[in-house]
């Protein structure tokens, strides 16, 4: 991971450093087998002529108005000549118009649309033959100068045969020229592509950032590539005094990217600042107005360079942003571009006049849809993550509600069989078992012993009932233990020992009071039998879990066995009842007695609904 | 207390009831009868002239409730014991007697011999405990576990012994399983009990006026 990353990053430098040297390395090759003009008279108003070598850059000086300059370049033919000759200039970046032995081949107004600032194009024009002489020739170059504040470059001429020249011609119109408008097509498309993001995304500030400084420079872009035109010509002023306002705004682009929104206001009122400060001097229009704009705008914008390049490296190395990572190398040839153009500009040391900084900013704004994208991806990310979330929180909530209503339920159903429980057992407090108690002492003090049994299990059985009425799930041992309190009396008057012990009962769930009511008849029907038959010494319960892997309630008396003697009423009571809770009863005899297993299933079945089903 | 003869307190509105209790008691050659009551307010007069050691009262009275008797007697007399007598000894009503004071219940149908072994035991310290009562006690102080800041300064926290046995009689042990369980005398298991009903009893007063207090009701 590490080891690629370096590798990205070289390679990133490699391809960056051979885009911003690559332009001035590799140009398109000179022709050959024509004639080549590299010296040329130059004649300017009053003064010269004076021989100058080609190529000849012209300064417009402060005291100058519009006005021409006049290069007078000699060439001689042989006396016959069969094909069609072509003068070509490689480059030029003002208008120009031709003579050709003093006749007029090309004027200002015959050159292309596309001559401005950011522009130079290639010359290609027939010599006409009726103009060519044998011998000597002489051809005038008539260049526009002086009307705004930029030098006029006159390259080498060469003038030969078409097929020398038209291919060379072609490969450096279409570098120079409609790559050049290519790329401000480009530009514009994705300046829409950000307009766009900008009305469908209105609260994400960048776009609306991107998308005024677009507009802006779209329109000084075009002012830029139009401007030699005569009906631009007013309008270059005004695109270069814009120039430093919009650098201010392209820093402000950058900053919001680095995420420092306060500097990015900060710098929206500079580029206001500058504009006001430059506006005027377009507006003045006069030609020391204009060379005190140009290289005052050339300086901030080389300045602005810098601090745009400082900005987006501080965001990718220091501030770890991934945004500014995938900028840093458009803003870097961007900065370059300008601060080359501006080099080239001034000093017209390069063989060839040549601008690339409309290549710059179309790089830029690529990478800014980059940045889009990524932004719009992520968003996508976010989105989809947040659903997963949300659609998490819901089941789970639901899941909480559903346990929470069952809950609710549970506790409802309680909470009423609790009311009903308490109305119950003070009904029968107050009442019934009351009167039971008064005839149990009444009959106990005038010797009614059947009369007084009958009370006490009257009692009994309706202790059976309250307790089991308070019964949860999973609460047979509790039912038990009741039955063993109330058991253990009712033996002691008999003289039977009891010997308990249901800790080895397996859990049993489903235990309701209506099913423990049940379970404790049938014991109680088994613990009845087992006094009424034998004459039992002691009685022993045991709990244990079956071979069959239900729960097991044992109760073996020792007196003798009774099976034969028939108890069938009571038996087939038990067995209804065993069968009621899905369970079984097995009654045997033993050496001293009987034995009987009540058997119940882990899960014992709700009772109530048993009925009704 | 053992030499000495218990002097007895018998609140009891059905004459029947009363009437068989009392002879039961008189049988018995180490208590004495004082009064048998079949009110409040006889039993209330009976409790603040006379010295007594053992209440027996029935919960629901004429003109009052078995569980003001226990509250008066553990004011005016608090060494002497009190013995609820349930027709049901349903956990609700017996639990509530013993956050009043009492530390034992004799059910009313209950032998004459069962009656005497109830006495007795009180007496000397060991106190009855239900499957169905112990777990009650259970829930109740589970239930209070949670918000332990809300106990009163005196409150006196079961010990975990005490915890084991209440835990155990819920799961419906017997004592003598439960002795074998906790490696402990099966007869110390109800002297344990009248621990557990003592404590209640004082977390139940503590816990009233610490209620009161934190309500503004009484200043301390």
């Amino acid at each position: 991971m590490r080891t690629r990353e370096i590798i990205g990053w070289v390679v990133l430098a490699l391809v960056t450093v051979a885009a911003a040297i690559g332009p001035d390395l590799i140009s398109v090759p000179e022709p050959t087998g024509v004639i080549v003009l590299d010296h040329a008279a130059f004649v300017q108003g009053s003064r010269g002529p004076t021989r100058v070598a080609l190529p000849h850059a012209l300064f417009p000086k402060v005291d100058q108005a519009t006005d021409t300059a006049r290069y007078i370049l000699g060439f001689d033919l042989p006396a016959k000549s069969g094909e069609d000759l072509f003068l070509f200039l490689p480059s030029i970046n003002k208008r120009m118009a031709v003579t050709l032995n003093g006749e007029s081949i090309s004027s200002f107004d015959s050159g292309t649309l596309w001559t401005g600032l950011l522009l130079s194009s290639p010359v290609l024009l027939r010599l006409p033959r009726l103009a060519l002489r044998p011998g000597h020739n002489t051809l005038t170059l008539i260049a526009e100068t002086g009307w705004f504040a930029v030098p006029t470059y006159v390259p080498k001429v060469y003038v030969g045969a078409e097929a020398r020249l038209a291919t060379i011609y072609a490969w450096r119109f279409f570098l120079q020229n409609q790559l050049k408008v290519i790329t401000l097509g480009a530009y514009l498309l994705l300046s829409l592509g950000f307009i766009g993001a900008m009305f469908f995304r209105p609260i994400d500030p960048i776009f609306s950032w991107i998308s005024v400084y677009n507009v802006l420079s779209m329109i000084a872009s075009l002012v830029m590539f139009v401007g030699f035109q005569p009906f631009a010509q007013g309008l270059l002023p005004f695109a270069g005094a814009s120039v430093p306002g919009l650098g201010f705004l392209f820093i402000g682009v950058a900053l919001l990217i680095v995420d420092l929104p306060k500097a990015a206001r900060l710098t929206a009122g500079l580029a206001i600042v500058a504009t006001l400060a430059l506006w005027p001097l377009a507006i003045v229009g006069t030609m020391s107005a204009k060379v005190i704009l140009s290289p005052l705008s050339a300086v901030i914008a080389g300045f602005q360079g810098i601090v745009l390049v400082s900005v987006v490296a501080w965001g990718a190395f220091w501030r770890g942003n991934t945004e500014a990572r995938l900028l840093l190398a458009p803003v870097f040839l961007v900065s370059w571009y300008s601060l080359r153009d501006i080099y080239v500009a001034a000093t017209l040391p390069a063989h060839e006049f040549s601008v690339l900084l409309a290549f710059g900013r179309p790089l830029f704004l690529a990478a800014l849809t980059v940045v889009l994208m990524r932004r719009m991806g992520q968003s996508l990310d976010q989105l989809d993550r947040s659903n997963e979330t949300l659609a998490a929180k819901l089941a789970e909530r639901e899941a909480e509600l559903a346990i929470l209503s069952r809950q609710e339920r549970i506790e409802a159903g309680d909470r009423v069989r609790e009311q009903e429980r308490r109305r119950l057992t003070r009904d029968l407090h107050d009442g019934i078992s009351g009167h039971l108690a008064s005839i149990v002492a009444l009959s106990e003090r005038s010797g009614e012993k059947p009369i007084e049994n009958a009370a006490r299990d009257a009692l009994n059985d309706l202790r059976l009932v309250i307790y089991s009425l308070d019964l949860g799930d999973r609460e047979l041992p509790l039912a038990l233990a009741n039955f063993r309190d109330r058991l253990i009396p009712q033996l002691q008057r008999l003289g039977v020992r009891l010997d308990w012990s249901v800790a080895a009962l397996p859990e049993v769930s489903g235990v309701t009071p209506g099913n423990a009511l049940t379970v404790m008849r049938v014991l109680q029907e088994a613990i009845t039998n087992a006094i009424k038959h034998g004459p039992a010494r002691t009685i022993k319960i045991r709990g244990a879990m079956s071979d069959n892997g239900m729960a097991s309630i044992t109760v073996e008396n020792d007196g003798r066995p009774f099976l034969e003697s028939g108890g069938g009423f009571g038996l087939a009571n038990m067995r209804r009842r065993a069968a009621q809770l899905h369970g079984d009863l097995a009654v045997q005899d033993t050496d001293t007695g009987v034995k009987v297993s009540l058997l119940l299933p882990l899960q014992l079945p709700d009772f109530e609904d048993e009925s009704v089903g | 207390m053992d030499a000495a003869v218990c002097k007895i307190l018998l609140v009891e509105d059905d004459a029947p009831v009363r009437e068989r209790l009392a002879r039961i008691i008189a049988s018995w050659p180490r208590g004495e009868l004082i009064a048998a009551c079949g009110t409040l307010g006889e039993a209330t007069n009976v409790i603040n002239t006379a010295r007594i050691d053992l209440l027996i009262t029935d919960l629901n009275l004429p003109d009052g409730h078995g569980i003001q008797a226990i509250r008066m007697l553990r004011q005016v007399l608090p060494a002497a014991d009190a013995l609820v007598i349930s027709v049901l000894a349903d956990d609700r009503s017996v639990l509530e007697a013993i956050e009043a004071g009492a530390t034992g219940y004799i059910l009313k149908d209950s032998d004459p011999i069962d009656i005497i072994d109830a006495i007795t035991d009180i007496l000397e310290g060991r106190s009855p405990i239900s499957s169905a009562i112990a777990r009650t006690i259970v829930r109740k102080l589970g239930g209070r576990e949670t918000k332990p800041d809300a106990a009163p300064p005196d409150f006196q926290p079961l010990t975990s012994r005490e915890m084991d046995i209440l835990w155990g009689i819920a799961k419906g042990f017997t004592y003598g399983e439960l002795a074998e369980r906790l490696q402990i005398s099966k007869q110390t298991v109800p002297v344990h009990v009248k621990s557990i009903y003592r404590k209640l009893h004082t977390n139940n007063r503590s816990e009233a006026v610490y209620e009161a207090s934190r309500r503004g009701l009484i200043r301390l």
